[in-house]
């Protein structure tokens, strides 16, 4: 009964019917416009923004003051979805997820309803995490402590496989994908005896190699993979992002709609937020890749994915904003914060001079204050979806817009996104790289969200994999948790086997079936020069890996054993994966194509030459840009290269590429420099003149 | 002649008075609408995080020109990938102030090459705290107090995250000079995740500073039973009845050269969570941030919100700093030959 009491007295807290809920709301209303725009930026990260909120917590009551950080927190993965769906762009690392389906519906025209989608379920999804918190509180404990090293190793795999075996038709080319991702997590300092693995110093020097002592940034890697693709093919098709113009159906309530048709999955892929938000030590980041995995493993059609499926929107935009209410169990509970921005928030305990744990869940002391942040998480992602739906259908009309007014933005925020990493150009160049990897893997059809999930995963399956060892010898094979994970893991990857067994089966009956019009199947030719190309990326693959033995047998693994022992139990399968996705490319000659294969939107024919020349002049630009801003800083460069961009590349009238100038500068100069303070650098002309 | 020369003299002094002056306008301007970025070498709601975030809250208001101050983890290696960044990547600006296990100090003393720098080099704000390493074990393993583990033939498992580190070190010195049996087990992020390791009973145990154990490890402090935390042996004077009791390290080795051994690793304790700028900081911005540094730690808001959250602070000026690394790096052969464990050696010939 008591619960119950402080159940409902935390809801009344934080409404505007009494003095004290009037002042929670009008903060939780404050926060949650930070949060908003936090979201909607990819530059700007929620706990960063979260730690300059800090300081104005002091002069409030608890309840206030968790209503206004945890208002901007709880919003930031449901508006970091709209840049992802619109522009490709990760609005927040936590939101990468979102674009794999999202950014597609987006280019057939379907930008309302794949936003729809993605709010709505955000909306479940926040809901269901703060529910989840609300009832994992008695039993909290155990569900936090269920998880030892040797589980969270098999978390992991599991993760990786789940997400690897998405890849379709080339189930070689996943793994290898996500064999590569977890080469990029051993970048660095090794997690237990800080060896540097793979600094390629003798390539880069000094300082590149010490640039790599921190690892590879996944937001510069995912900002690079996802963005700079559709930035070059937005580009090179011209026109809007938006290809076609579907009507009704690209509209916002039938977003709302699906999210209820797919319930089971919205529900499930909650579940699988929440439970991986309470898992201190993974972080926000595999939940939504998980999710997304699990979206595509329980489809009948897995063809669909990747170039529009609704399930694809749903999965990680429930899961994303699931996390947020398990991610707060282990700061109540114990103290521990599962990610940065928790970390930050257990700050804020200290301020308030609360000790996380038992008093959180004593009804004499605080249990209505945890009751208040499950209502606070509800009622601000209700307030966000709400004037989200008010605007929606305008805020979709923006990939209608010509492709060349959105360009000059969007490649200033993605190197913004990079820079804002460390605050280094490192993480730029980052960007360009991954940006090239990204545009080819996408050419020759190689599956991005694998290397993702590598890259997100490795250092934590590395460390535990050893700790595991370390504590239990071999036995850690043989815990009934690792078990049970192991036989996910073959379900995984046996039950996709199995539906495309009946599929085939199914063919074969409606084949047998006379009074069925027959599929249409004809195999065509694949023109040697494209499998040369194939191959040739292929081999790229091959390269890394066996790059990867060569250090672990002659290069730091010589002295170091230790440190080289991950590489090798990766790097081994990694370079035969990716040798058998070699000899797949240049062993295939003909394809397959059916008639009932999934449309893909209409693409609009460029003649070659003219996409030759518009892929050249995109790919200057975007050095271009690159260039500008190391050389003038980005509040210049947001004038002259935006300018440039429009009048010379884009040959649009004066006075709009004027217009579109002052508006990027004011976005840049107004927004960034002048109310965010974001450490810009000065450009290196600057430095020369003795300016800076 | 000599007027003339009093007088050349005179004018020279007042330039360089004017140009001190101005410089020191400069340095006021500064840091206006400036960014200060302290890099913590730790992951976040640790001891290092929860006290440098305490610190950054409030040190703006005593540095002419008020800069925003923002806080960030660079997390990795123990804080070795922080250190080398002040050390070597971060510009000498006054803007960025990092924020490492000061224990590096000592591992580059004894030859670890990984640690790219000498503790003389680098620029020392203050700390907030001294040290007191302290060893603690939960509950459940029935060890009451350090005669308990010493006489016990059970395998106790100490986490830790990596060589360089008191999570690491202090267990491995206490099995070479005390005699203890602790297997420690390596790759835990930080302290955060140990303590949740020790609520798994996946490690038994860990060693590392009371000032933040006390604060972050509160709720395991106070819990009852096997699932409580009990602090076994420390080192110097926390001035808190909590663990006053303890017997000090110091005063249960037994030899000489165990216990020289001992002192010189220990030596680093005398500042703890330090604050730190890269090599080749103007003096005029060392000097700035040290003043405000110092003012910090006497802000009455900042000492009302340390006590409130108990944390410990016991101030350690600048100039003391570099008087302790200068100890550090005169540290006697003998007992860098005996620390020499501390530092990985290569395995293999070339």
């Amino acid at each position: 009964m008591e619960y119950l009491d402080s159940f409902y007295s935390g809801l009344i807290n934080i409404l505007p019917f009494s003095t004290q809920g009037q002042s929670s709301f009008l903060f939780m209303l404050l926060g949650i416009s930070i949060g908003f725009v936090v979201g909607l930026l990819p530059g700007l990260g929620g706990a960063t923004t979260l730690a300059l909120m800090l300081p104005f917590i002091y002069k409030m009551d608890p309840t206030t003051a968790f209503a206004f950080l945890l208002g901007s927190n709880a919003v930031t993965a449901t508006t970091g979805d709209i840049t992802s769906v619109l522009f490709g762009v990760p609005g927040e690392g936590i939101t990468a997820a979102t674009i794999v389906d999202g950014h597609p519906m987006a280019k057939k025209g379907e930008a309302g309803r794949a936003l729809g989608a993605a709010l709505m379920s955000s909306l479940v999804g926040a809901v269901f995490g703060a529910f989840a918190l609300a009832l994992a509180i008695p039993l909290v404990k155990p569900l936090v402590l269920s998880i030892g090293a040797a589980e969270f190793f098999m978390l992991a795999i599991v993760g990786i496989t789940f997400v690897a075996s998405l890849s379709g038709r080339n189930i070689f080319k996943g793994l290898t994908a996500g064999a590569l991702g977890l080469v990029l997590a051993m970048v660095g300092l090794d997690p237990i005896e800080s060896v540097p693995r793979f600094t390629l110093e003798p390539i880069l020097g000094e300082g590149g190699g010490l640039f790599l002592w921190d690892g590879v940034a996944l937001v510069a890697v995912t900002v690079g993979l996802f963005a700079i693709p559709e930035i070059v093919d937005l580009a090179v098709q011209e026109g809007a992002i938006a290809k076609q113009n579907v009507g009704k159906l690209g509209g916002v309530w039938q977003g709302v709609k699906d999210t209820f048709i797919h319930w089971k999955l919205v529900l499930r892929c909650s579940a699988i937020g929440a439970y991986i938000g309470l898992l201190p030590g993974l972080g926000g980041g595999p939940a939504q890749w998980i999710a997304y995995a699990h979206a595509v493993q329980s489809s009948p059609d897995k063809e669909r994915f990747g170039k529009g499926a609704i399930e694809g929107v749903l999965g990680p935009g429930a899961a994303n904003n699931s996390k947020e209410g398990g991610s707060l169990v282990p700061t109540i509970a114990f103290g521990v914060p599962g990610s940065v921005s928790m970390a930050i928030l257990l700050g804020a305990f200290i301020i308030q001079g609360i000790v996380p744990g038992p008093d959180l869940l004593d009804p004499d002391k605080y249990l209505t204050l945890t009751f208040s942040f499950v209502w606070i998480i509800v009622v601000s992602n209700i307030i966000t979806v709400a004037v989200c739906f008010l605007f929606l259908n305008q805020i979709a009309k923006i990939t209608f817009v010509k492709g060349t007014y959105l360009i000059p933005f969007l490649l200033l925020l993605v190197y913004l996104g990079g820079f804002a990493v460390k605050n280094s150009f490192g993480d730029m160049a980052m960007v360009l790289l991954f940006g090239t990897l990204g545009w080819f893997m996408v050419r020759f059809d190689w599956q991005r969200p694998p290397l993702l999930i590598g890259l997100v995963l490795g250092n934590i399956a590395e460390s535990n994999l050893f700790i595991a060892s370390k504590i239990y010898g071999l036995s850690w094979l043989i815990r009934p948790g690792v078990i049970l994970l192991f036989l996910l893991l073959l379900s995984g990857i046996l039950y996709p086997l199995y539906q495309n067994y009946r599929e085939k089966q199914k063919k074969i009956a409606a084949r047998l079936d006379a009074t069925q019009k027959p599929r249409s199947e004809t195999t065509e030719e694949i023109p040697k020069r494209t499998r040369l190309y194939n191959s040739l990326f292929a081999l790229f693959f091959v390269l890394i890996f066996a790059y990867v033995l060569r250090e672990v047998f002659f290069g730091f693994g010589e002295d170091e054993d230790r440190a080289a022992l991950f590489p090798l139990i990766i790097g081994i399968p990694g370079l035969i994966l990716a040798l058998s996705a070699f000899g797949k490319e240049v062993f295939t000659t003909t394809k397959v194509v059916t008639d009932d294969e999934v449309p893909s939107w209409e693409e609009p024919d460029v003649e070659p030459d003219v996409a030759r020349q518009r892929m050249i002049s995109i790919i200057m630009w975007t050095l271009g840009f690159f260039f500008s801003i190391w050389f003038v800083g980005f509040i210049y460069s947001s004038v002259i290269a935006t300018f440039l961009y429009l009048k010379v590349g884009g040959r649009e009238p004066w006075l709009m590429s004027i217009f579109l100038t002052i508006v990027a500068w004011l976005f840049f100069y107004g927004l960034f420099d002048y109310m965010l303070h974001l450490p810009f650098p000065d450009g290196q002309l600057q430095i020369w003149l003795g300016w800076a | 002649m000599m007027k003339r020369c009093l007088t050349l003299l005179t004018l020279v002094v007042v330039l360089a008075l004017a140009a001190g002056a101005s410089t020191a306008a400069l340095g006021e301007e500064f840091y206006k609408g400036k960014t200060i970025r302290f890099i913590v070498g730790f992951s976040p709601g640790g001891g290092y995080d929860t006290y440098t975030r305490a610190a950054a809250r409030h040190i703006s208001k005593y540095i002419p020109g008020n800069p925003v101050p923002i806080v960030q983890n660079m997390t990795g290696a123990g804080s070795l990938i922080a250190a080398n960044y002040i050390a070597k990547r971060a510009k000498p600006d006054g803007l960025t102030v990092g924020v490492w296990n000061g224990a590096y100090v000592l591992q580059q003393v004894l030859g670890d090459r990984k640690v790219k720098f000498r503790g003389d080099q680098i620029g020392w704000v203050g700390a907030p705290v001294k040290g007191f390493p302290t060893c603690a074990v939960m509950g459940y393993t029935g060890l009451k107090r350090i005669q308990d583990v010493m006489k016990s033939g059970k395998r106790i498992k100490i986490g830790a995250t990596r060589a360089g580190g008191t999570t690491h070190d202090l267990p491995v010195i206490l099995n070479r000079t005390l005699g203890t049996n602790f297997d420690v087990i390596t790759g835990y992020s930080g302290t955060a995740t140990i303590r949740i390791a020790m609520q798994k009973r996946e490690v038994d145990g860990a060693c590392w500073g009371w000032e933040s154990m006390s604060v972050t490890a509160r709720a395991m402090l106070d819990a009852k039973g096997d699932d409580r935390l009990i602090p076994i042996l420390t080192h110097d004077d926390a001035n808190d009845p909590e663990i006053k009791h303890l017997p000090q390290v110091a005063d249960l080795i037994k030899g000489e050269d165990n216990l020289a051994t001992f002192r010189a690793w220990v030596a680093q304790y005398a500042f703890q969570r330090p604050l730190s700028l890269p090599p080749g900081t103007p003096k005029a911005r060392l000097n700035t941030l040290r003043k405000a540094y110092a003012a910090t730690l006497k802000d009455p808001q900042f000492l009302a919100e340390a006590k409130k959250s108990k944390l410990i602070i016991k101030y350690v000026s600048g100039p003391e700093i570099e008087k302790h690394v200068a100890t550090l790096l005169a540290t006697p052969a003998k007992a860098k030959e005996a620390l020499q464990f501390l530092v990985r050696k290569k395995k293999k010939k070339k």
